[in-house]
């Protein structure tokens, strides 16, 4: 099949996407694993407080550092406030469980990824409407699915295990480990639910094409 | 499948080669194959109706349902 523009813009951002996984998967582990929480974090949920603001929660406890206070000169409303949330000393398990989080998040990353590539690859080696690339998208659809239920499970068991304040939790967890967030993903689970009904459609797709071949 | 196609019995009986009705029906012999192995999943009438007048048979000689 020869390609058009469209395929060939897709399969540049999935091999793109790939290769570049790859190279920041051994950066990261190359860097060393666990030391990645105590991140600066941006809370800019603070957007458009202003004056002497208190913080609803008690910020000696989990130990935030704020670097960039509000100038009292200048009563500007907040933009963003860049805080540092290291974990309180000693606690690794929280640390291990982020950890372990990012490493599946990591591994569905490559399992969508490498169907992907096959499926943009089969593109170029005839038709796409192979049984192959049913199971790709299926496979991609229950990724998605999983992600967004795995961050549901996860997150109560850090609540209930480290007593992590509602009001703190976001900024802990969401923002503390960088780009993965622990999110109640409900565009993630409809997402993963509309490609499961795309591979069902491809699934009938390929059987009419299959009965139109083999009719003699 | 319950229905089974006998196109190689009819070509025996019309001592005929599958190339050669491939030839006069004008089917590729990949088609003619699939259909021989009772693979295929349908069967146009123009295609039964121009393998019958070259082997001068009905359908019912062609084709055959078996419930097992």
């Amino acid at each position: 099949m020869k390609k058009n523009g469209i395929i060939k813009s897709v399969t540049g951002i999935v091999n793109i996407a790939w290769y570049s996984t790859i190279i920041l998967t051994m950066v990261y582990f190359s860097m060393g694993s666990l030391h990645f929480i105590s991140n600066q974090v941006d809370a800019s949920w603070f957007k458009g407080w202003e004056g002497d603001f208190s913080v609803p929660f008690d910020i000696s406890n989990q130990d935030i550092k704020f670097i960039d206070r509000l100038d009292k000169t200048n009563k500007r409303p907040i933009e963003t406030i860049q805080v540092a949330v290291p974990f309180p000393n000693g606690n690794k398990s929280l640390e291990i469980i982020l950890f372990l989080y990012r490493l599946v998040e990591l591994a569905i990353t490559f399992v969508i990824l490498f169907h992907l590539r096959k499926i943009t690859r089969s593109f170029s080696n005839g038709s796409p409407f192979i049984h192959a690339n049913q199971k790709s998208i299926q496979t991609i659809g229950y990724m998605v699915i999983f992600e967004s239920v795995f961050s549901w499970i996860l997150q109560p068991i850090i609540d209930i295990l480290f007593h992590v304040d509602f009001m703190f939790r976001d900024i802990l967890i969401a923002k503390s480990v960088g780009k993965i967030e622990l999110q109640f993903g409900f565009s993630s689970l409809f997402l993963g639910l509309i490609i499961l009904v795309i591979a069902e459609v491809f699934k009938q797709g390929i059987e009419l094409q299959e009965e139109k071949e083999l009719t003699i | 499948m319950p229905i089974i196609v006998n196109l190689d019995i009819m070509l025996a009986r019309r001592k005929m080669q599958l190339t050669e009705l491939s030839g006069r029906v004008g089917i590729t012999m990949a088609n003619l194959s699939i259909l021989k192995q009772s693979k295929g999943k349908a069967i146009r009438f123009s295609t039964l109706e121009a393998i019958c007048r070259e082997l001068d048979c009905q359908p019912g000689d062609i084709l055959e349902y078996s419930p097992k």
